[in-house]
């Protein structure tokens, strides 16, 4: 009886321990972000290409995910991304050219999709429109008709004289997303390959302006180097020509 | 059996699965109470569930996968582990009856796809989209105009909007057979948010509305469905 008593003790205890172990691990509130000389530290250990010369900004996403713009010695613009994860402030990914990108925080959950970027200051980019493309077809299977209307979204981001931004994606973006996303994946006929990639059938895309409204290629803020560290989804949004992008008749 | 892993839930998929699970566990209590040497609970459940694993065919009927058991592999896994001792004969009939078990999926599947399709009627448009009281427009393409739902409208056209044929190729042929090919419209411009399907029918949709709001273009992970009636669910129209 003593020693059942015991063990019921001892089992318990440690049952209790390593709840409050995982706890603390993935879910205790996170410490304050590093300051920049750390930042700048760590980054330059993990990737010396980056060779960060001055940390512009840290930008909160929400109180677990930030983004960290910076300039190289060489001039350029890059982006790092930073998350409060296993109890650590991790560095995710760095990018040392700042063209947007999309962070999906939650691969799952459109809402919590940001793009991000760090546009060179001598690619003279005025302002910059970013879309949602999702292409016009057909297709007839055993007689049963499908018609899948093109979507394509907008939305127009001025610089203000800021190289670096983040932006979440617009609320008319996300309710088109998530029941894109629900009816894909619940065409899936297995059980076991249960993921839907959306980016198959549906894209993100920009274009650069100038002050005089003309297409720019942003030659300085492309053909960056990257790093990456462990799961994370950041994806590349490609640059558009203003041919790709329809208007009405 | 057919699992689903959605935020919407199949009432119909819950039920029948819930009986057929039912007449399982019955089927299983009698044989439990016929023998003379009764196995541990556990062991039965295992030997049960182990018996379900099987070889089977995947059927299409009526966009619905139905599952056709043929080879009893849980049966085989288990002889081989059990087969030479002297238990074998009380694990056996519950190794088959989870073989058996696959079939009672499969009538369970058969009798829900009549029954969703009673309560849930395709050519109904009411089975798409209902609570459409926080219905609102969203523009999916740049020649969207800038007309507002007529909710009064919407509402009423629920329960007359007849179901009519999709001419996919001939209205994408339309918008694309522009020589400019950067100029041009879509056809259904507008997505409906805001709305959600009959309750317990388990459907996703994606609502799309047309150019004049007269038609209505529902994709659902099966297939699509097309609406169209008279008058338009858009204000301010001709």
């Amino acid at each position: 009886m003593i020693k059942q008593k015991f063990l019921i003790f001892v089992g318990s205890a440690v049952l209790v321990l390593s709840a409050v172990m995982i706890y603390w691990f993935y879910f205790s509130k996170p410490d304050s972000f590093p300051a920049d000389e750390q930042l700048m530290e760590e980054i330059n250990h993990v990737f010396p290409e980056a060779a960060v010369n001055i940390i512009q900004d840290t930008v909160s996403m929400d109180e677990r995910h930030v983004v960290v713009p910076f300039i190289s010695k060489e001039d350029d613009y890059g982006v790092t991304y930073w998350a409060w994860q296993k109890h650590k402030w991790q560095l995710l990914a760095i990018d040392t050219t700042g063209e947007p990108r999309l962070w999906k925080i939650d691969i799952k959950d459109p809402s919590t999709f940001y793009m991000v970027w760090n546009i060179h200051p001598g690619d003279q980019v005025d302002y910059m429109k970013f879309f949602i493309i999702r292409d016009r077809g057909y297709h007839v299977t055993e007689g049963i008709e499908t018609y899948n209307p093109r979507v394509q979204m907008e939305k127009k981001v001025p610089l203000e004289g800021k190289s670096y931004g983040v932006l979440p994606l617009p609320d008319e973006w996300v309710s088109f997303m998530n029941p894109f996303i629900k009816v894909g994946s619940a065409q899936q006929p297995s059980l076991f390959f249960n993921d839907f990639f959306p980016e198959r059938e549906m894209f993100f895309g920009w274009i650069p302006y100038d002050k005089l409204d003309k297409q720019r290629f942003p030659e300085g803020s492309v053909n960056g180097n990257r790093y990456f560290n462990g799961d994370v989804d950041i994806d590349f949004i490609s640059i558009l020509n203003e041919a790709e992008i329809e208007s009405p008749r | 059996m057919e699992f689903n892993f959605d935020f919407s839930f199949n009432v119909i998929n819950i039920v029948t699965g819930i009986l057929a699970w039912g007449i399982i566990g019955i089927l299983a209590y009698r044989f439990y109470n016929k023998q003379s040497v009764k196995l541990k609970g556990w062991k039965v459940i295992v030997a049960i569930l182990v018996g379900i694993f099987s070889f089977s065919i995947n059927w299409n009927l009526l966009e619905t996968m139905v599952k056709i058991p043929l080879l009893p592999l849980g049966v085989w896994i288990l002889y081989l582990v059990k087969g030479r001792k002297e238990r074998w004969k009380y694990y056996r009939s519950f190794a088959w009856l989870g073989f058996f078990a696959n079939f009672i999926f499969l009538v369970s599947t058969l009798i829900a796809i009549p029954v969703h399709h009673a309560l849930y009627p395709e050519d109904e448009l009411s089975t798409f989209i209902s609570n459409a009281e926080k219905a609102s427009i969203i523009h999916l393409h740049p020649s969207a105009m800038d007309r507002p739902l007529n909710k009064g409208n919407l509402l009423k056209l629920l329960k007359t909007m007849k179901p009519e044929k999709i001419y996919s190729d001939q209205w994408y042929q339309e918008m694309n057979t522009n020589f400019e090919p950067s100029k041009s419209n879509e056809r259904f411009p507008y997505q409906l948010t805001g709305t959600s399907s009959k309750w317990g029918s388990g459907l996703d949709t994606i609502i799309y509305i047309e150019e004049d709001g007269k038609g209505v273009l529902i994709s659902t992970p099966k297939k699509q469905h097309y609406f169209h009636s008279q008058d338009s669910i858009l204000e301010g129209g001709k």
